[in-house]
């Protein structure tokens, strides 16, 4: 392992990785920065830019572009009150009334030195952790990893929001999208309507962009209506107010104990990086000695969600690099970018592309190192770059996703692709469709689809292997007891939400 | 003017339509070869999925009918229609890029939007069109991606 590790390293080491482990950085704090924008948009509109990249540059790059923008989303709930990304929103809580009070500054260095901890905690337990759970998973057959792929998709109940029946759906029509172009087991071709383009498959890259960009960027259209343009005013960052030892060592076991806590939330697929920041803000605050100053302005009111939501980052990719499970947007935007380099995430991964996965592992680390100089440097800069206005960025996000879609096969009909299903996704989500189990549904289907055939080529037509395999068997239960647990939790709130309408 | 929606029954009745017009596609669209001898043949499984969109999305109709189990929200058209026709300028980049090539197109985009928003200041219409110039090198120039040019080409 610790040659592996070492030979990661030293693939590191090159001007080029340099360049683009420091762009991505700052590409991600941008992103973060920009309340309205996020890591996960940043992955999308930053893929089409690594078709050129090796393997493990591309996915360093955009890995750094999904750290960065996790510290980034604390510097817009700090400076302006409005949370850069939806994790950052309980970094808001103490943040905003710090910089308030004056300490913008000290919150803010806060907010970076819990990030980078999280950050490395995460990336060293994604080192230690993942290539051991990908030695289990080599001996995979076909009812595993059907398995496999329908524990991925009750990940679905996980990103459901509200209601699971929608997440159900959503999911469904990600696996129906799937299945047009060519059948991988019979030849026969589905849903093709006689069209050239359509016997290829809708690729997973022009419908990603598309389901999350446009929703993104018609919203902002319809609120730079609804508000008429107006935009929010940030705090002056002063140059001075850096923390004291007795406030580092305040802060240092809430970072610690939150770093924990997010990597574990980030190991389960699906949980989410805003659960993991909400949960470390409830622990410190529980375990505090003056929990009353939070929400008022406590520095490890800060410290917490900082460093859960960075700790999530890398552990996150536990599930996809062993298993194929994206269990993150961001790790679901990530499955692109593999893809485009030939890669399928999975267990016969870390076996096919040892080297390769090492180099990524040990780039994530590294990344945080150049994520804690840039934030200490640009501290200032960032609050000018989280006021860009709406008007910049709302042609400058179709014009680079158009050009992105274009790009996959240099051909018009990736940007239809991309148009069709952004309004599809934009229209669905006004019914509270949830977009993230389209693109789960999207990658795992054919995965389940093509082992359940097999599967059931393999017994004769009987769907007893599926059962006769102990590892199968717990991934279906595990998947089963996540969808009823979900479904009960579901009910019961309602069945309480109609209680509390009766009694009004 | 403000439309008033029924989240769960409008949105059940959209996907159920969706599930049953695919459902109703598949035996023209999937064609299912008798030489082989599969357990379980190409349309297996879509029809399977729209079933499971059917039922789903039956379950959620009912529960809005009867059990008036749903959230009203409230669309305002204005603002939708702001959104709506900002896609259609979108789709107009698009078929323009086929005819007179993505820079031309995408300036012209670029300056409309502006327009569209109604911005009043002048350095953004700069900001805009400098950046559109950048990325289109940036792509064609430094990541080698043709770009459609000139008449689409």
């Amino acid at each position: 392992m610790l040659e592996n590790i070492a030979a990661g390293f030293m693939n590191l080491l090159s001007w080029e990785m340099f360049l683009y482990i420091n762009l991505g950085v700052l590409i991600g704090i941008i992103f973060g920065a920009i309340p309205g924008l996020s890591g996960n948009l940043g992955i999308i509109i930053f893929l089409p830019f690594t078709f050129t990249m090796d393997a493990a540059t591309a996915i360093i790059f955009l890995m750094c572009i999904y750290c960065g923008s996790e510290y980034g989303g604390s510097v817009a709930s700090i400076l302006l009150g409005t949370p850069g990304t939806n994790e950052a929103a309980a970094t808001l809580i103490d943040g905003y009334p710090l910089a308030q009070q004056g300490h913008a500054r000290k919150a803010l260095m806060t907010a970076l030195i819990a990030s980078f901890t999280g950050g490395v905690i995460s990336a060293l337990s994604l080192l230690l952790f993942a290539p051991t759970l990908a030695k289990v998973t080599i001996s995979f057959g076909p009812p595993e990893y059907f398995a496999l792929a329908v524990f991925g998709l009750s990940i679905i109940a996980g990103v459901s929001g509200k209601s699971l029946k929608k997440g159900l759906i959503s999911g469904c029509l990600g696996m129906l999208l799937a299945m047009v172009g060519m059948d991988s087991i019979s030849g026969t071709t589905r849903f093709a309507f006689g069209s050239v383009n359509l016997m290829r498959g809708l690729n997973l890259m022009a419908l990603i962009t598309g389901v999350f960009a446009v929703p993104n960027i018609l919203n902002k259209v319809r609120s730079w209506k609804s508000h008429r343009g107006a935009e929010a005013e940030a705090i002056v960052v002063e140059d001075k107010g850096f923390l004291s030892r007795k406030e580092l060592k305040t802060i240092a076991p809430t970072i610690g104990r939150s770093s924990l806590i997010g990597v574990l939330i980030g190991a389960i697929p699906g949980t989410g990086t805003a659960v993991a920041a909400f949960m470390s803000y409830n622990v410190a605050k529980r375990l505090s000695k003056h929990p009353e100053k939070f929400g008022n302005g406590a520095l490890e009111g800060v410290a917490a969600p900082e460093s859960a939501n960075n700790a999530v980052t890398a552990a996150a990719l536990i599930p996809l690099l062993t298993l194929g499970i994206p269990g993150s947007p961001a790790a679901a935007a990530l499955i692109g970018a593999f893809v485009l380099q030939g890669m399928q995430p999975g267990p016969t991964l870390f076996r096919t592309q040892g080297v390769i996965m090492y180099t990524i592992m040990v780039g994530i680390l590294v990344c945080n190192f150049f994520m804690l100089l840039q934030g200490s440097m640009l501290s200032k800069v960032l609050a000018k770059v989280a006021k860009v206005s709406n008007a910049l960025l709302i042609p400058l996000l179709a014009l680079v996703c158009l050009m992105g879609s274009f790009s996959i096969y240099n051909s018009m009909f990736e940007m239809g692709v991309f148009l069709v299903f952004g309004f599809v996704g934009y229209l669905i989500s006004k019914f509270d469709f949830p977009l993230v189990p389209i693109v789960l549904g999207f990658v795992l289907g054919p995965i389940a689809e093509f082992n359940f055939r097999r599967g059931l080529a393999m017994s004769g037509g009987s769907l007893t292997i599926f059962l006769q395999r102990p590892i199968s068997v717990i991934f279906l239960l595990i998947a089963l007891a996540i969808i009823v647990f979900t479904a009960y939790s579901q009910a019961k709130a309602g069945q309480s939400v109609d209680k509390e309408e009766e009694t009004v | 003017m403000k439309l008033r929606i029924r989240k769960n029954l409008v949105g059940g009745l959209m996907m159920a339509a969706v599930a049953a017009v695919v459902l109703a596609l598949i035996p023209q669209q999937i064609q299912v070869s008798t030489l082989l001898a599969e357990e379980v043949d190409a349309a297996f499984m879509p029809r399977a999925i729209c079933i499971i969109i059917l039922i789903l999305s039956l379950w959620q109709v009912v529960e809005s009918l009867i059990k008036k189990k749903d959230e009203i929200i409230e669309i305002d058209l204005g603002s939708e229609a702001w959104a709506i026709g900002y896609f259609a300028m979108l789709v107009l980049l698009v078929v323009l890029t086929g005819v007179i090539g993505m820079l031309p197109a995408s300036l012209l985009f670029g300056i409309g939007t502006m327009l569209y928003l109604n911005c009043k200041k002048w350095q953004y219409y700069v900001v805009i069109v400098v950046s559109f110039v950048l990325l289109y090198f940036a792509f064609t120039q430094l990541l080698k991606i043709p770009l459609p040019g000139f008449g689409g080409a």
